[in-house]
C-alpha cells in the first residue's frame, strides 16, 4: 500500500538531513508506527508522505501510484487538532469531502455518520471552542475517515491530551482501524502507545534514519485484556527501550551532555 | 461572580463601596446622569452668542432636522455610502491578493505604505479640481479615506493566518481558490472588520472636511453655513446627528463582525442586527 524508498530530506542549507536513505513499507490493513526521539526525522517522514512537505530525494508510492501532493486518498490526524474555529463538528468533518465537491446533502450526511462513529452525534453543532481537546481530536479524527482513505497517517495525535483521554481514544482509534481495516502509518513517543496500538513498530534514531523494526504479535482487540501484563509486551518494551536509550546516549555524547 | 451579582440582589446600604458596586452594575444610571450633568452645566453656564442651550437646541430641533439636516444629509450619505462600498468591494480584494501573491505584493507594497501613512485630507483639493464639487468627488475622497484601512488591515490578516490551519487546507487538497475562500477569508475577517471600522471613521472625516471645503453641499457645509451666520441651533442639531449617525454605523459594524466571527455565540441571541 506505502512503499517509501531512500527518502532523503535536508532542510534549507542544513548540513545533517532530517531523513536520510528512509525506506519503510507498509501494507495493506497494516498498523505502522515510528517512534523515536525528538528531532528523528519522523514528523518529517509523516509530512512528506502527506504531501505537506518536498523530499529532497527519494521516493513515496501509495497504492501503485508516486505520490508527491495532498491527494484524497491520503487523510491526516494533527498533533494539535487543526480544526476550523468557525465551522461546527459537522462543517469541519465534511470538509475534506466538500473540497471534493460532495453535494451538500450527501456531505453532511457522511459526516453526520463519522462524528457517530466516534461517539459525537450529540456534538454536531457544536464549534472546537466548546468541545473539550478530546473532543476536538475526535472531530480531527472523523474528519480525517469521512474522505474514506487508502492510507490514515497521524501526526503525534494523542500528544495534546491527558492520560485518560489519551487511553479512551487509544482503544476507540484500535477499534476503528480494526473495523475498517485500515492502513495506518502513525507517529508517537510513547512506546506504550505504539505497542498498543500497532502491528509493527518502526524506532528512528538521528539523524532520520531505520534503527530498529519490532512485530508486535499480542492478540487483537487489546482492550479486552490486560496486554501489559503479558511477556510479550515486557519483551518488546525492554527492547525498544534500550534501542532508545543507546540512541540518546550516542545523541548526548555527540552534542555534549549536561550531565557529565 | 460579576455575573451573578447583579444590583437588584446587592443588600441595601448606605456606605460608598456598596454604591459604586450597585452603579457599575447599572452601567445605564451613571450614563444617563453624566449626560444630564452635561446638559444641565451646558444650560447654566451656556450663552446665546457663542454656545446656544440645549432648550434653544431641543426647541430648534424638529424644524431644522427635518428641514435642513435631512436634504443635506441626503446629497453627504449618497457620496458616502457609494464611497465607502466601492472602498470593501475594492479593498478586500487587494488586501487577499497582496498576502496570497508575492508579486502583487512587491508591486503594490509602496503605494499602500505611502498612501496609509499620507493623510488623505491633503488630497481634498485636488480631487475637487479634478471631479468638481458633486457626487463624483464625494465619491473619491471617501474612497481615498477608506480603502486604505481597508487593504492594509485584509493584507496583514490575511498574512497572518494560522499555518496549522493552512497544514489542514493544503492535506486535504484545497488547491489555492478553495484555501482562500474555506481558511483565509475566514480567518481574516476580524482585522478585515478592524479595516471596516477605521476605514468607515477615516471617510466620515473625510467627506464632512470636502463639504466644508467646498461650501455648497451636505451637512459639512451646513454645519460651516449655520457657525457662520451664529445660527447655533440648527449648528448643534446638525452636529448631534452626526455623532448619533456615527454610533449607529459603527454598532451595526460591530454587530455584523460579531455575527459573522463569532458564529458559537449566536445561539439564542436575538436575530441579527438586534443584538448586542
Amino acid at each position: 500500500m506505502l512503499e517509501i524508498s531512500n527518502l532523503t530530506k535536508y532542510y534549507g542549507d542544513a548540513e545533517v538531513p532530517a531523513l536520510s536513505s528512509f525506506n519503510l513499507n507498509v501494507d495493506t490493513g497494516e498498523f505502522v508506527t515510528l517512534i523515536g526521539p525528538s528531532g528523528c526525522g519522523k514528523t518529517t517522514a509523516l509530512r512528506i508522505v502527506t504531501g505537506l512537505l518536498e523530499a529532497s530525494g527519494g521516493e513515496v508510492v501509495v497504492d501503485g501510484k508516486p505520490s508527491t501532493a495532498p491527494s484524497p486518498d491520503k487523510a491526516i490526524v494533527f498533533q494539535m487538532f487543526n480544526l476550523f474555529p468557525w465551522r461546527t463538528a459537522l462543517t469541519n468533518v465534511a470538509y475534506g469531502l466538500e473540497l471534493q465537491g460532495v453535494g451538500k446533502k450527501e456531505r453532511l450526511a457522511k459526516a453526520r455518520q463519522y462524528l457517530d462513529l466516534v461517539g459525537l452525534s450529540n456534538r454536531v453543532d457544536h464549534y472546537p471552542n466548546q468541545l473539550s481537546g478530546g473532543q476536538n481530536q475526535r472531530v480531527g479524527l472523523a474528519r480525517a475517515l469521512a474522505i474514506e482513505p487508502k492510507l490514515l497517517l497521524m501526526d503525534e495525535p494523542f500528544g495534546a491530551l491527558d492520560a485518560l483521554t489519551r487511553e479512551h481514544l487509544q482503544s476507540m482509534v484500535a477499534q476503528i482501524c480494526a473495523d475498517k481495516n485500515l492502513t495506518v502509518l502513525f507517529v508517537t513517543h510513547s512506546v506504550d502507545e505504539a505497542i498498543y496500538l500497532s502491528d509493527r513498530i518502526v524506532v528512528m534514531g538521528t539523524p532520520g534514519r531505520v534503527i530498529g523494526e519490532f512485530a508486535v504479535d499480542l492478540k487483537r482487540p487489546r482492550h479486552t485484556y490486560d496486554w501489559r501484563a503479558t511477556p510479550e509486551y515486557a519483551a518488546i518494551r525492554a527492547e525498544i527501550w534500550r534501542l532508545l536509550q543507546a540512541e540518546l546516549a550516542q545523541v548526548e555524547a555527540l552534542t555534549g551532555s549536561a550531565y557529565e | 461572580m460579576s455575573e451573578i451579582a447583579t444590583g437588584a440582589s446587592l443588600p441595601k446600604t448606605a456606605d460608598g463601596t456598596g454604591l459604586a458596586h450597585r452603579l457599575r452594575h447599572n452601567p445605564w444610571v451613571l450614563r444617563i446622569a453624566s449626560v444630564a450633568l452635561l446638559l444641565i452645566a451646558w444650560q447654566l453656564f451656556g450663552n446665546r452668542y457663542s454656545t446656544s442651550f440645549p432648550t434653544d437646541v431641543a426647541r430648534a430641533f424638529p424644524h431644522s432636522f427635518v428641514h435642513d439636516v435631512v436634504p443635506a444629509l441626503g446629497d453627504t450619505l449618497k457620496g458616502f455610502f457609494a464611497g465607502f462600498a466601492a472602498s470593501i468591494v475594492i479593498g478586500v480584494p487587494i488586501g487577499l491578493l497582496m498576502a496570497r501573491s508575492r508579486l502583487v505584493e512587491l508591486a503594490l507594497e509602496p503605494y499602500v505604505n505611502a498612501l496609509y501613512a499620507t493623510p488623505r485630507l491633503a488630497l481634498i483639493p485636488v480631487l475637487i479640481l479634478w471631479l468638481g464639487i458633486d457626487f463624483q468627488m464625494r465619491f473619491a475622497v471617501v474612497l481615498v479615506s477608506g480603502v486604505f484601512p481597508i487593504i492594509l488591515n485584509t493584507y496583514l490578516g490575511a498574512k497572518e493566518v494560522d499555518r496549522n490551519l493552512l497544514d489542514a487546507g493544503k492535506a486535504y487538497a484545497a488547491g489555492e481558490l478553495q484555501i482562500l475562500r474555506t481558511i483565509v477569508i475566514p480567518a481574516s475577517l476580524p482585522f478585515i472588520f478592524a479595516g471596516f471600522r477605521l476605514g468607515l471613521a477615516r471617510s466620515f472625516i473625510g467627506i464632512i472636511v470636502a463639504e466644508i471645503e467646498t461650501s455648497v453641499l451636505g451637512i459639512g457645509n451646513l454645519i460651516n453655513q449655520d457657525a457662520k451666520t451664529l445660527r447655533f441651533d440648527g449648528m448643534w442639531v446638525a452636529i448631534i446627528t452626526l455623532g448619533v449617525l456615527s454610533i449607529i454605523f459603527s454598532t451595526f459594524l460591530k454587530r455584523t463582525e460579531a455575527w459573522t466571527t463569532r458564529p458559537w455565540e449566536r445561539k439564542g441571541m436575538a436575530p441579527w442586527p438586534f443584538r448586542r
